[in-house]
């Protein structure tokens, strides 16, 4: 039926079939990239358009009923401010505060936040941030944790008042030398209008204690704004899905309805036969080739046991059938119409029987390839058993031994940007992947014998991605959509629905964890053991890699005092079993977390105990600068162990400065503090977590970039890491920009593109600044050579002699000791055309020997309800050393972003199944995400130390800060009421029992 | 597959008709996901029903009156009744979803719809203007609303209103939901009291409502709440933990209410 409607600004009359919703007309009919996908449902508001005005959901609203009304999607708002001879009024007030707060990680929901903001403005030119953040309230976020675009709009409300705002650009971040004051008395808050008691600071910086450095940087240590800002604030079409082919056939996936059972018939002839249907395909349609999903490098450090499509289906959501069709609803259909027969066989949907003698076997194919200690004959996917000392010794030498089991949840990524992937043949009868991934080098390579096509034939393309989190760590979706290109010849593209994600992508490893603790009287730990049962799910992707690093982080953090430090006691177990559940994988913190929880809780029960101060306990037994990281000689993700020594910990700052930040001191031993006034069912409490990460894989990952100077001096910086809306990019753009002596705005960024940019691993294991960080300072050092040779020659042409060697860049110029320069634009007119013509240009590549940990401390400030369990979780505090601190915006916008989704781990999140192995959580309403209204003041606070073996001094941001807000959350509900709860998410029934004892 | 047909009635005739053989279509959040279940979708946007007015009894809302516009209007009013309203849906959804729309698809975790329930809530079905207490179209609601329209809604303003619920999260669906209101009626006092978090729809427990109205007995209101969730068991929360909180929130109501 045709409908007219006004669409931004213009009137237009299109024709429509009434089951088309308004996100289907806007994406594939209108090309309107800027409204976005990301669930069916409405909950995450990704598709966000204004409806007469006002904020509304296109994924849940049929294409017919805004027939006669407006609809305003991201594309009319602002653009470019120079486009040519063509000038433009530029981004608006409320686009330019989103680039200039950092308040874009991904990008993915940004143009919602800015639809939703113009109509809040427009009504309320003056809002407070209650009124702000329920604003946000209909669009869920997983990047930011919401402060900085909550900061953005106050922001963009105050210039739109005419008011006039403090620079953020070029801006100094706000030092702290000295331990900030005690907490603040908080301002009164609007807690029943959604924004309770958050606190936003009008400065957007983060707090950070300077270390000496040892030259003053230009652009390192600045609040750049994203390189890739612009284009997202626009609502580009930057990422995967946002792409137009002629032909391009849509991709669908026959999920099993049953969690283990063989395919005894497969009948497709029907689905064949729909008009529309250009290919189904079976397990007996493909090649049979065993392989891991796990985006790791050679050689996969787990076994191998998934194909592409099998006979035997081994969770509810495993792949059956494959279709490819004109249109989605085509493509439904004809997976509605395929007959599957199937031999049920009893599943193990508890683990924690899975190695039970009677227990059924999940993985029984002959092409099983094993890995290290796997046995699929007993359902165990890896195995591992690190003893560091003697432990037994270690336990007969102390006062005192404390025992606990713990155990974490399954829990989802949840980027709202779901798995997509596009294929096609290019000119060259090459396959082109277009993917959203964060290792597109280990798509190319693992895809090559699952296609049956060797590499050089197939090329990557990673466009934006819309968070990733680990989820995107795995080869997962890529192979559908190839082989349906390879089946029908034409263009497919293949995304999950948002009930897709939770059934048939990856999770973070549920555990059972035994901790065993011996410790004398005066607090010194004499042994620490822990023992895990890590459910792996249906197939073992990262199985030992991420249950390996729960101990190897989590473990290596307290070593004991005095004479255990040089020889500490720890012993790590872990069995890693297969269920029939979907398949756990990587999850930022990969394994971390899952330790942390049960270590921060045991240490925090000791100090209790014992009567030591949490803190000082701790510290008293964690490890420092200089000593061996006790875990490095003994394990290393399946591969060589080698001795690593502590370069940098700034862990004992960390925790005075965060006590300081969360008023410690005062709260944490005064009674009154605890109890609130006229409530005698609420108490108040304060918990702290001390936590460390790694840094990349020390002798493995390897990260190349590449560097080509332009005609105008600005430079092309190609590297194949990959930006999941990090901002790594943008840190690797002012890495270049700093030994180039060249503005941020003169690196033009692309990643990756497999046949364009230098091979990287990829974006994983906290690498990214690290590793590819160093390889672009290697190109950049090695481009900034020829550059002072060439403006060493054409200066001595023009007066005295200058040595390469006393050349200076900066200010896009090469400056002679005697203060003449010559620009870097002259400099490449000359290099490209003039004289001795070359292409400047170099390739710089960096594997590291070391994995320098970051060190954090975690603090989090509750309000428990004692006669419900209700647990409302008030401030959340972070303290972190991670090396030098490149861009202030964008390594807080990690710690903020990555506290929240803690936050969600710490008390609401998690996956359940039933008996049979359904899932209960296939939405965000289930599955519920911290949204804007209900978030938690945040107080981000930068230690800085200066790592050695880094070019500038950097370690690692990105997975530290989900380490610890859990434990400091079970933490603080202890010091509050008592409630020792031991089982994540502390949900108020736990915390009830808990209570009850 | 059969195709879905769409109309947009601008009178109320037609759209009774066009029901007969169809489903009313208001908002669409609840049944755009589930299009491929449906064969006519009648959307009532036209017919004119997103009036409210309020006076000094009752707050009359027209069905297809958005969540959000109901919230803005009647905050003054009733700040519980405001509370539970955003606890409901974030702000998008809010601005899309109907009152109509959530008394026919909201489950028992609905925080509005027991809130509604604690306001002697009646609903007015058409054809033949009939007046439904809320309660009553829960208890069948399938069976009521086939072949009908919701046109109306009608709220009685309380002289006191209370909303408490316990949840994972500040904005998650409630474990546990109560809502109590108070009415004067001259010398007459009378109170709802109601409970939500758990099942298909969230109920009125009338024998609290009795006990506290015939003899004053808070605990025995209490402990008759906590009896009605003994077994309102799922995967979210066992029955005995609702059962508990769900007398602490009705406690919690009722003395708010009563004080």
């Amino acid at each position: 039926m045709l409908i007219d409607f006004l669409l931004n600004g213009e009137s237009i009359q299109v024709g429509v079939s009434p089951d088309k919703t308004l996100l289907s007309l806007l994406r594939e009919d209108l090309g309107l990239f800027g409204v976005k996908h990301g669930c069916e449902t409405g909950e995450c508001g990704a598709c966000t358009v204004l409806l007469d005005g006002a904020p509304m959901n296109a994924c849940v609203m049929l294409a017919v009923q805004v027939d006669g009304h407006a609809i305003t999607t991201i594309e009319s708002v602002g653009e470019h401010p120079d486009q040519g001879w063509h000038k433009t009024e530029g981004l608006d007030a409320i686009q330019a505060a989103f680039v200039e707060t950092g308040a874009i990680q991904c990008g993915f929901c940004t143009p919602a936040m800015v639809l939703s903001t113009r109509m809040l403005l427009e009504k309320n030119p003056n809002p407070t941030e209650a009124d702000v953040r329920e604003s946000l309230s209909g669009i869920l976020c997983r990047c930011t944790g919401y402060l900085k675009p909550v900061q953005a709009i106050l922001r963009a409300a105050a210039v739109l008042r005419g008011e006039t705002v403090n620079p953020i650009e070029g801006g100094e971040p706000l030092v702290m030398d000295i331990f900030p004051s005690e907490d603040l008395p908080r301002p009164e808050g609007d807690w029943e209008r959604g924004g309770p008691d958050v606190v936003t600071r009008t400065e957007v910086m983060p707090r950070i204690q300077i270390a000496s450095h040892q030259q003053p940087h230009q652009t390192v240590g600045k609040p750049e704004p994203k390189v890739d800002a612009l284009k997202l604030v626009q609502g580009k079409p930057a990422f995967t899905a946002d792409i137009e082919m002629r032909g391009m056939l849509v991709a669908k996936v026959l999920h099993s309805p049953v969690s283990h059972a063989r395919i005894t018939s497969i009948d497709a002839e029907k689905a064949r036969a729909i008009p529309g249907v250009a290919a189904v395909l079976t397990w007996e349609d493909i090649p049979r080739v065993v392989y891991s999903t796990a985006g790791q490098s050679d050689p996969i450090p787990g076994p191998l046991d998934t194909f592409s499509l099998d006979h035997k289906v081994r969770f509810v959501g495993d792949r059956v059938a494959f279709v490819a069709a004109e249109t989605e609803a085509i493509a439904e259909e004809a997976i509605s119409l395929i007959d599957v027969e199937y031999e049920i066989l009893p599943p193990i949907i508890d683990y924690t029987t899975a190695l039970d003698k009677d227990a059924p076997q999940i993985h029984d194919e002959p092409e099983y390839v094993n890995f290290a200690e796997s046995d699929p004959s007993r359902n165990l996917a890896a195995q591992i058993k690190i003893d560091i000392g003697d432990v037994e010794m270690g336990f007969s030498e102390a006062d005192r031994i404390f025992e606990e089991t713990y155990e974490v949840p399954k829990v989802n990524p949840a980027h709202i940007e779901p798995h997509v992937v596009v294929t096609y043949w290019d000119e060259d009868d090459r396959l082109v992947i277009r993917t959203s991934t964060q290792v597109p080098f280990h798509v190319r390579r693992m895809m090559s014998p699952v296609l049956d096509l060797p590499p050089k034939r197939i090329r990557v393309i990673k466009p934006r991605i819309g968070g990733g989190f680990g989820g995107k760590q795995e080869v997962l979706i890529e192979d559908v959509a190839a082989h349906l290109t390879i089946a029908t010849g034409r263009p497919v593209r293949f995304e999950y629905t948002r009930e897709e994600e939770f059934i048939a992508a990856r999770s973070r490893h549920p555990m059972q964890i035994r901790m065993k603790t011996g410790v004398k009287l005066d607090g010194t730990i004499t042994a620490n053991e822990m023992l895990v049962v890590s459910d792996t799910g249906a197939y073992g992707c990262h199985a030992l890699t991420v249950t390996g690093n729960t101990g190897h982080k989590a473990m290596a953090l307290y070593v004991g005092d005095g004479a255990y430090r040089k020889s500490p006691n720890i012993r790590f177990y872990a069995d890693v079993v297969y269920s029939n559940t979907p398949p756990s994988g990587a999850y930022r913190g990969y394994g971390v977390p899952q330790g942390f929880w049960p270590v921060e809780r045991q240490m925090e029960k000791i100090a209790r105990e014992l009567g030591h101060d949490p803190i000082e306990f701790r510290l008293k037994n964690a490890l420092r600068a200089g000593e061996l990281h006790p875990f490095s000689s003994a394990w290393s993700e399946g591969r060589e162990p080698r001795p690593e020594t502590i370069n940098t910990c700034g862990l004992e700052d960390c925790a005075a400065q965060g006590a300081a930040a969360i008023g410690w001191q005062v709260k944490f031993s005064d009674d009154a503090w605890h109890e609130v006034a006229g409530k005698p069912h609420l108490r108040r409490g304060i918990g702290v977590a001390l936590v460390m990460q790694g840094t990349a894989i020390p002798y493995l990952d390897m990260g190349g970039a590449s560097i080509k100077m332009n005609d105008d001096g600005s430079f092309n910086l190609l590297v194949g890491a990959t930006d999941l809306g990090t901002g790594s990019d943008t840190v690797l753009a002012q890495l270049a920009a700093e030994v180039l002596g060249t503005p941020v705005d003169d690196i033009i960024v692309y990643s990756s593109d497999t046949d364009f940019t230098p091979f990287d691993k990829g974006a994983y294991a906290s690498s990214t600044t690290y590793i590819s960080g160093a390889a672009v300072v290697r190109a950049a050092e090695a481009v900034a050579a020829r550059i002072c040779d060439r403006a060493a020659r054409l200066l001595s042409e023009e007066g005295n002699k200058v040595l390469p060697a006393d050349i200076r860049l900066h200010d896009r110029a090469a400056w002679g000791p005697d203060g003449r320069s010559i620009s870097l634009g002259e400099i490449a007119l000359n290099a490209l055309h003039h004289e001795d013509q070359e292409q400047i240009m170099a390739v710089g590549s960096f594997m590291s020997t070391v994995a320098p940990p970051p060190f954090g401390a975690q603090f989090a400030e509750v309000l428990v309800d004692i006669e419900t369990g209700a647990v409302k979780v008030q401030k959340l505090v972070m303290a972190v050393d991670s090396g030098v601190i490149v861009n202030p915006l964008t390594a807080s916008g990690q710690i903020e972003g990555g506290m929240t989704q803690a936050l969600g781990y710490a008390v609401c999140e998690e996956m359940i199944y039933d008996d049979a192995g359904r899932p209960r959580e296939i939405d965000f309403t289930d599955y519920h995400i911290f949204a804007a209204h209900e978030m938690p003041e945040l107080e981000t606070i930068f230690v800085e130390t200066i790592e050695p073996s880094h070019p500038f001094g950097v370690k690692a941001v990105a997975e530290i800060p989900m380490d610890g807000v859990a434990p400091a959350v079970g933490n603080a509900v202890l010091d509050a009421c008592g409630a020792d709860v031991h089982t994540l998410p502390v949900t108020p029934e736990r915390v009830w029992r808990a209570l009850r004892g | 597959m059969s195709e879905l047909k769409y109309s947009r009635p601008s009178k109320m005739k037609k759209a009774l008709k066009l029901i007969e053989t169809g489903d009313p279509l208001a908002g669409g959040t609840s049944i755009t996901p589930r299009r491929g279940s449906y064969t006519r979708l009648v959307d009532i946007q036209d017919l004119g029903l997103d009036s409210i007015e309020v006076n000094d009894e009752f707050i009359k809302v027209g069905a297809g009156a958005k969540l959000q516009k109901f919230l803005e209007e009647i905050g003054e009013y009733s700040e519980p009744l405001a509370k539970a309203c955003r606890l409901e849906a974030g702000l998008n959804i809010r601005l899309m979803s109907s009152l109509g729309g959530t008394i026919v698809e909201a489950d028992g975790r609905s925080p509005f719809l027991t809130a509604l329930l604690a306001m002697d809530t009646t609903v007015i079905l058409e054809p033949g203007t009939k007046n439904l207490p809320l309660e009553k179209l829960l208890k069948n609601r399938k069976k009521r609303i086939a072949d009908r329209l919701i046109t109306e809604i009608v709220l009685r303003i309380p002289e006191k209103m209370a909303f408490e619920y316990v949840a994972r999260s500040p904005a998650d669906r409630p474990l546990v939901c109560s809502a109590a209101a108070l009415y004067r009626e001259g010398t007459n006092q009378s109170i709802f009291i109601s409970l939500g978090g758990f099942g298909a729809v969230p109920i009125r427990i009338a024998k609290s409502e009795k006990e506290i109205m015939d003899r004053g007995n808070l605990e025995a209101a209490t402990r008759i709440a906590s009896q009605m969730y003994a077994e309102a068991e799922d995967s979210f929360a066992s029955g005995e933990y609702r059962s508990h909180v769900s007398g602490v929130l009705v406690k919690r109501v009722l003395e708010e209410v009563l004080s």
